[in-house]
């Protein structure tokens, strides 16, 4: 088989990430790298955030909607994309078919879909954002999706799938490097490490849920039978929630609306500009009430997996 | 040599460390009951029994044996103490224990259990005069700095510490010296980016690191055939060599590397 490998650029690319893409490439692929407009994607993601506390949400429609426009305009009629979302704690029912749900990524009524948690008619009308601007988000045409005959399959259907067989593989095959330190809020450092902003995508989770990555990890590992459950317990206590530094400040200046950047769109917000503050009286509002509870000056979990351990 | 707290130094000088032969040793890193190995220290995977496999090791004719204890730093103890118990009942050569070893109380649990020497990599870090303080009370011939080094740029690592993960801002040659200088006897040197790869020894480390110090060096990351050992020893002029992989998903056996450096010309015990 030649697949043609296309992707859906991160925010921002972490050096490794950008190195790893590249070793990849090399090893023997042929790519399309779609890279959304800095200046929308931006927005979109703002919004994502300020709506949903959500910043791949953006991210995830032009990721999801790549792959089979681009099987239309290329005349190719099987997609693969890797695992099933439901290995990560998506519904279930998900996985039932080795196909993805066709409603993910068609649409026949554009009045339907919204963006961050804004639609697109107000996106038009409030923000700035024209119909072109659109196009990278928006799903392929059912029809012509129907006329190619276009499948959209996951890959994880076929083979187990274990991440860390594929990290051993991507090593061994694909010049692939583990990230040079430890993710903020995880024990790991060989899966989602390429953009930036990852860190926050667990992070907003974690505030929402009350799970975060090193949980989402531990848990992964131990059904793989990576780690034991206890040490996957000691690992989420140690790791899990901790805020991402790091990339912050950089992060919030990507988030930010500024005037002169977005003279329309900016006047939409109470604060166009995100610093630390701003990202925190966010933070503290989208903490669910019945997983946080504010205690003794300091935002607690009300249930975590470690509370019955002897840790 | 522990109970009369007499420093006792066998590598004081540069002279003194040019052993005659060059030791083999499997690297064992251990996680709870298990014998794990990774790749680039991450993606940890259980490969066995520790304990099984180092009584292998031994009678195939291993040097040395090096248990890492590597869930110490996620549970702040070592607790090798059962399996190095264990092993000391089996095996008769030395035995080095790294992970959790925070105080000199820690150091003396471990070779209490039967361990020959401790290695020490993030308390050291955190509190260097703990090199000195195991040096005097335990003697240098048993205190094992271990150093997690990642390269920067071309001639620079940088120090890690929790199994690769940690940064620590310092320049890992010169921690190396700044630690035989405090005390230590033997530096094992771990490279992060050649770690289970088999993709040969991150020589030019272990030059840097060789050139400096004058005690013996452990080579350990990257061994993945004859020509990688001959290499690191020859050029990165390592007094010993750590292995895993290999050994652990017998790509190659102990006997057959100890005869093919044997007959690449580097001295090795003689079985």
């Amino acid at each position: 088989m030649h697949p043609l490998t296309v992707t859906w650029a991160p925010h921002i690319y972490t050096d490794w990430g950008w190195h790893n893409f590249q070793a990849w490439i090399h090893a023997g692929f042929d790519n399309y790298l779609m890279t959304p407009n800095g200046r929308v994607h931006r927005l979109l993601t703002r919004l994502a955030v300020e709506n949903l506390f959500h910043p791949f949400q953006p991210f995830i429609f032009g990721q999801k909607s790549l792959a089979p426009k681009m099987a239309v305009r290329f005349g190719i009629p099987l997609v693969f994309y890797g695992e099933n979302e439901a290995e990560y704690g998506n519904p279930l029912s998900d996985a039932s078919s080795a196909q993805r749900d066709w409603a993910y990524f068609t649409a026949g009524d554009q009045s339907q879909v919204y963006l961050g948690g804004v639609s697109i008619a107000d996106l038009k009308r409030h923000f700035a954002v024209s119909e072109q601007d659109l196009i990278p988000y928006l799903p392929a045409d059912p029809v012509e999706i129907r006329e190619r005959g276009v499948e959209v399959h996951y890959l994880g259907y076929y083979l187990k799938w274990h991440p860390q067989s594929c990290y051993y593989y991507a090593v061994e095959h694909g010049g692939f490097q583990a990230s040079p330190e430890r993710t903020p809020g995880t024990y790991s450092k060989y899966n989602s490490i390429d953009d930036r902003i990852d860190d926050f995508h667990y992070y907003t989770t974690g505030i929402k849920f009350g799970i975060g990555r090193a949980t989402y990890d531990a848990a992964q590992e131990i059904r793989s039978g990576d780690i034991t459950r206890e040490e996957g317990i000691a690992l989420v206590k140690r790791f899990d929630l901790e805020f991402p530094e790091r990339f912050a400040d950089q992060i919030f200046r990507y988030l930010s609306i500024p005037p002169k950047e977005f003279p329309e769109a900016s006047r939409m917000f109470e604060q166009p500009i995100v610093d630390r503050d701003y990202f925190t009286c966010l933070t503290d509002n989208f903490r669910s009430p019945h997983v946080w509870k504010y205690d003794d000056q300091q935002w607690r979990l009300r249930h975590a997996v470690w509370h019955d351990s002897d840790l | 040599m522990i109970s009369n707290g007499v420093s006792v130094t066998l590598c004081g000088m540069t002279q003194t460390c040019n052993v005659t032969s060059v030791r083999l040793i499997p690297r064992l890193d251990v996680k709870g009951p298990n014998l794990i190995k990774g790749v680039h220290l991450e993606g940890l995977r259980i490969v066995g029994e520790p304990h099984a496999r180092a009584v292998q090791y031994y009678q195939q004719g291993a040097d040395e044996i090096l248990y890492m204890d590597i869930v110490a730093s996620l549970y702040e103890r070592n607790s090798l103490s059962h399996l190095i118990e264990q092993t000391v009942r089996d095996v008769f050569v030395p035995i080095t224990v790294g992970g959790g070893i925070r105080s000199v109380d820690d150091a003396v649990r471990v070779l209490r259990s039967g361990a020959d020497k401790v290695a020490v990599n993030t308390a050291a870090i955190r509190r260097p005069s703990l090199i000195s303080e195991m040096a005097k009370r335990l003697g240098s011939q048993c205190v094992v700095l271990s150093i997690e080094a990642k390269r920067q740029e071309a001639h620079q690592w940088e120090a890690y510490t929790d199994n690769g993960r940690e940064r620590t801002g310092l320049d890992a040659v010169q921690w190396a010296r700044m630690g035989v200088e405090l005390g230590a006897g033997e530096v094992l040197v771990t490279s992060i980016d050649r770690e289970g790869t088999r993709s040969g020894f991150d020589v030019s480390l272990v030059q840097a690191i060789t050139n400096q110090v004058g005690v013996p060096v452990i080579a350990s990351g990257g061994m993945g055939s004859l020509d990688h050992l001959k290499e690191v020893v020859t050029q990165g002029h390592a007094n010993a060599v750590a292995m895993a992989d290999v050994l652990h998903y017998d790509r190659i056996t102990l006997p057959a590397i100890r005869e093919g450096a044997a007959a690449a010309g580097i001295v090795v015990r003689n079985l």
